[in-house]
């Protein structure tokens, strides 16, 4: 146990005692911890920057945005593709394209297009999610309203309805009292004995006695006649004429006594009897028939009224109609998902298109880091190190070869990488030169970095160790494994300046988007001044470093061979 | 006329305020072969540095000697302005043991500007004179010690330099290379080249050197041609090596009555370190003569190297 403690303390105390080892080994993962630690010490939901559209910001369009403004960072577009061109440039998340307006009137549902961007892969669903989230509480917003109103109408139509049951009860009653009373008048109207007596009147010899009176006058009528177109003298046809109208007046006179005589007596006295009876009869008609007559004024009278209850009661149901036909959502479909969203992706393809900057980055930055470093380290502690420092070549020269040697090495890599690509993405040889500048700038930025860790550490582990830290770090805060937008906000804004970050936005414009040098110019810039200032700060730490290093260098051989000298002598 | 190449002008070195060397005046003259010896730590190393213009010295200073104008200028300061004169060879090999010795060659060449003749005719000359002609597409690694050494120098060598500076040259090496690596250096010498050699192996250098500089407490306690080191030691600083492996103890027997510093009885052989030395030879002749014994071989040497470094060390 004793050998074992003393072995572990001899272990800590040789540690410490190389600085740099103790250094990366026991405080680099410390600070990468400290350093991620910070980054995501935070509970806020993911900060999505929201480009909206609508081709009229209404009153009801700016009460949404002003909602979506409460959880994300809203930026307007007057064009939709303006909004797609900075979801490109990834200035923006997504993009909605909304309606002028949220009131659904029709049996259509108001359709909202989101265009998002499936590049990016780790962050596309929680865009998608965290978006339609809100439009999913607009539309149930909505979908409350619209039930809301028809469950007013509803029971609008309710209470109408219980109004016009009041005028149904009249008319109930109304029809009642008038179906009474018109059974009465039938009842009356049936007692109304119309029956008159049928009796067999003697009128033959009262005829005879007629056709003799009225041949006689007839005979009377022609002798006049005679008279007339006689050629007698006026006075002798006067005369005669008054006889026959004497004569016509005796038969006329015996018409008249037909009536008083014998049958013709009898006849009237039936007659005259009969005649009582009728009087009798039409009597009683008539007072039957005046109370139907007061009844049917009554029945007019309800008639009237219950015309006026049923005026009242169709004008009830019709507005109870004309409010029901006022709702036009009707359809389950449209009440229940008035807000219909569609899914647009800014560019079509596979996961493999898309993770393919990030793979190019990747591979880019790793391999760089550790290339230079390790070629740094290859050349620090070569045994030749010391004869360089005697050849007549300037130390420019190495930092350069070294530089040029992790291109060509980078390079075949890329090479292999963008050959295969080629089968899987469509018009890649057109962005290729660009592309190509990218990487050449990137493996640049990542070679002067490896190689700065090359000549800072001592020995090769620990740079190389020193290399992979910082390689996860960037890669840690690149939102390949945690979205950026996931990162608290002070280290969030050291962040975008992260060279994985720009190099695989850079490298997702142009390959993906198929974006040219003026739309992308300003990160290119920005890139190259991080590899141009690296070139410097290598140049310098280099010309610092060298007569430090080659003294070391000597030490450390010098140390080595007084220790074999020492063996020696013993 | 001699042409003096470098100077060291009371020149001193301290590292964290602790002096390393000091006050050292040592001329290097053109054709020399001179040897730096001195026990470990004590600042030949540092001396070598100094003279390689790896480091400025923190007192006095190192000069060059312009043969154009014959002006003196600070060796590190224009340590690039004399980088095609000066060749290095440190203690260990520095060389690519992952390029060939023919790469090697090429590369180092190639970093002096030499035009493609003149590299070439370099090469060729240095393979042929180091022998490593043969081996030429082999790896660094895969060579022998001794030719590993060889490669090394011929590195240094590759641009003709005038003066080439070794550090320890022979010193992990066995005796057989050990000699090969000496006679090259003289092959080298012969060329024209200026050696510089710091070693502790005093026969190395007694053998190679015709002038030394003994580092001794951080500064110069001797230098110059090492017969002018030797002079003080001479009377009577002789070794009488015999060797005799049939009759050694007859020997040792009657020698042990004469008045001696010191016998080494080693092997088959017989070291006396006689206090007269005129006396001690004279009765070794007396024995062989009245005992008939059979000495293959018997020297008398001046004193090593090593000897008169070791009484310079105990002063």
């Amino acid at each position: 146990m004793n050998t074992i403690w003393h072995l572990t303390k001899k272990n800590l105390r040789l540690l410490i005692r190389s600085k740099s080892s103790a250094l990366i080994i026991v405080f680099a993962p410390l600070l990468l911890m400290l350093i991620i630690g910070l980054s995501f010490n935070t509970n806020d939901d993911l900060r999505i920057s929201v480009g909206v559209y609508s081709s009229d910001f209404t009153a009801d369009v700016e009460e949404f945005v002003t909602l979506l403004d409460s959880d994300f960072n809203i930026e307007k577009f007057d064009s939709v593709a303006s909004c797609i061109k900075d979801i490109k440039h990834s200035l923006i998340h997504a993009c909605v394209e909304l309606p002028t307006d949220f009131s659904v009137t029709e049996n259509v549902q108001k359709e909202i297009i989101f265009h998002i961007d499936p590049t990016r892969v780790n962050l596309v669903a929680q865009i998608t999610t965290s978006v339609a989230g809100k439009f999913s509480l607009k539309s149930k917003e909505i979908s409350e309203l619209l039930t809301g109103n028809i469950l007013n109408l509803v029971a609008e139509s309710s209470a109408k309805l219980t109004d016009r049951d009041k005028d149904l009860s009249a008319i109930s009653e109304k029809s009642k009292y008038v179906a009474n009373e018109a059974s009465a008048t039938k009842s009356n109207i049936a007692g109304i004995d119309v029956k008159l007596p049928e009796k067999s009147y003697e009128i033959t010899l009262v005829d005879a006695l007629n056709k003799n009176v009225k041949d006689g006058l007839s005979k009377v009528d022609k002798a006049k006649d005679k008279i007339n177109s006689s050629a007698l003298t006026d006075s002798e046809k006067t005369t005669l004429l008054k006889s026959l109208q004497d004569a016509e007046k005796e038969l006329s006179k015996v018409q008249v006594a037909l009536d008083v005589s014998g049958s013709l007596k009898n006849l009237v006295g039936d007659l005259h009897h009969d005649v009582i009876v009728s009087k009798e009869k039409v009597d009683a008609a008539s007072k039957a028939l005046d109370a139907a007559s007061s009844q049917l004024g009554g029945v007019t009278t309800e008639l009237d009224g219950l015309q006026s209850s049923l005026d009242s009661l169709s004008s009830g149901l019709r507005e109870i109609k004309s409010n029901l036909d006022g709702q036009k959502v009707s359809e389950a479909g449209v009440i229940t998902s008035p807000l219909v969203t569609k899914i647009s992706p800014v560019k079509e393809g596979t996961k493999l298109n898309f993770i393919l900057p990030l793979l190019l980055v990747l591979v880019i930055m790793f391999s760089s880091l550790l290339l230079g470093t390790s070629l740094v380290m290859m050349e620090k502690n070569s045994p030749a190190y010391l004869r360089n420092y005697f050849v007549p070549a300037g130390r420019f020269s190495f930092v350069a070869a070294i530089y040029c040697t992790n291109l060509v090495l980078n390079f075949i890599g890329i090479l292999v990488i963008l050959g295969i690509s080629l089968l899987f993405i469509e018009n890649l040889v057109m962005v290729l030169p660009l592309a190509t500048l990218i990487l050449f700038v990137l493996a640049s930025v990542f070679t002067f970095v490896g190689m700065g860790i090359g000549y800072l550490f001592n020995t090769e582990e620990t740079g190389i160790l020193a290399s992979i830290s910082l390689g996860s770090l960037l890669l840690f805060v690149s939102g390949v494994i945690l979205p950026l937008e996931s990162i608290s906000g002070p280290i969030k804004d050291f962040v975008k300046f992260n060279p994985f970050v720009i190099g695989e936005n850079l490298l997702r414009e142009v390959l993906l988007f198929g974006s040219i040098f003026n739309d992308i110019w300003f990160n290119f810039v920005l890139i190259a001044s991080y590899a141009i200032v690296l070139l410097i700060v290598i140049v310098v730490l280099e010309a610092i470093l060298y007569k430090h290093l080659v003294r070391r260098f000597l030490n450390k051989h010098h140390r080595k061979h007084r220790q074999v000298d020492k063996k020696n002598e013993k | 006329m001699v042409v003096v190449f470098i100077k060291l002008k009371g020149a001193g070195m301290r590292y964290k305020k602790q002096s390393v060397l000091h006050d050292v005046d040592l001329t290097i003259a053109d054709g020399d072969i001179i040897g730096i010896i001195g026990k470990s730590g004590s600042g030949k190393t540092t001396l070598l540095n100094l003279i390689a213009g790896f480091m400025e010295p923190s007192e006095g200073e190192v000069v060059y000697v312009s043969k154009v104008n014959n002006k003196e200028k600070s060796l590190y300061r224009n340590l690039g302005k004399i980088k095609k004169y000066v060749g290095f060879t440190p203690q260990h090999n520095s060389f690519y043991h992952k390029l060939t010795v023919l790469e090697n060659l090429l590369h180092f060449g190639k970093l002096y500007k030499l035009d493609k003749n003149t590299l070439n005719a370099n090469v060729k000359a240095l393979l042929e004179v180091t022998r490593l002609k043969e081996h030429r597409h082999k790896l660094a690694d895969q060579l022998s010690g001794g030719m590993q050494k060889r490669l090394d120098i011929a590195c240094s060598l590759v641009h003709k330099p005038k003066i080439l500076i070794l550090d320890e040259p022979t010193g992990d090496l066995d005796p057989v290379l050990r000699r090969e690596t000496l006679n090259f250096l003289q092959e080298v010498n012969k060329q024209g080249v200026t050696l510089v050699i710091a070693s502790h192996q005093l026969d190395s250098v007694e053998m190679l050197c015709n002038k030394i500089a003994v580092i001794h407490n951080g500064h110069v306690h001797s230098q110059g041609a090492i017969q002018e080191i030797r002079k003080p030691f001479l009377r009577d600083h002789f070794v009488i090596n015999i060797h005799s492996p049939r009759n050694k103890d007859i020997l040792i027997e009657a020698l042990r009555n004469l008045p001696l510093k010191k016998l080494i009885d080693k092997n088959d052989r017989i070291i006396v370190y006689p206090e007269n030395v005129g006396e001690t030879m004279t009765k070794v002749m007396e024995i062989i003569a009245q005992q008939e014994v059979y000495l293959p071989e018997v020297n008398i040497q001046h004193r090593p190297l090593n000897d008169i470094f070791e009484i310079i060390m105990k002063e």
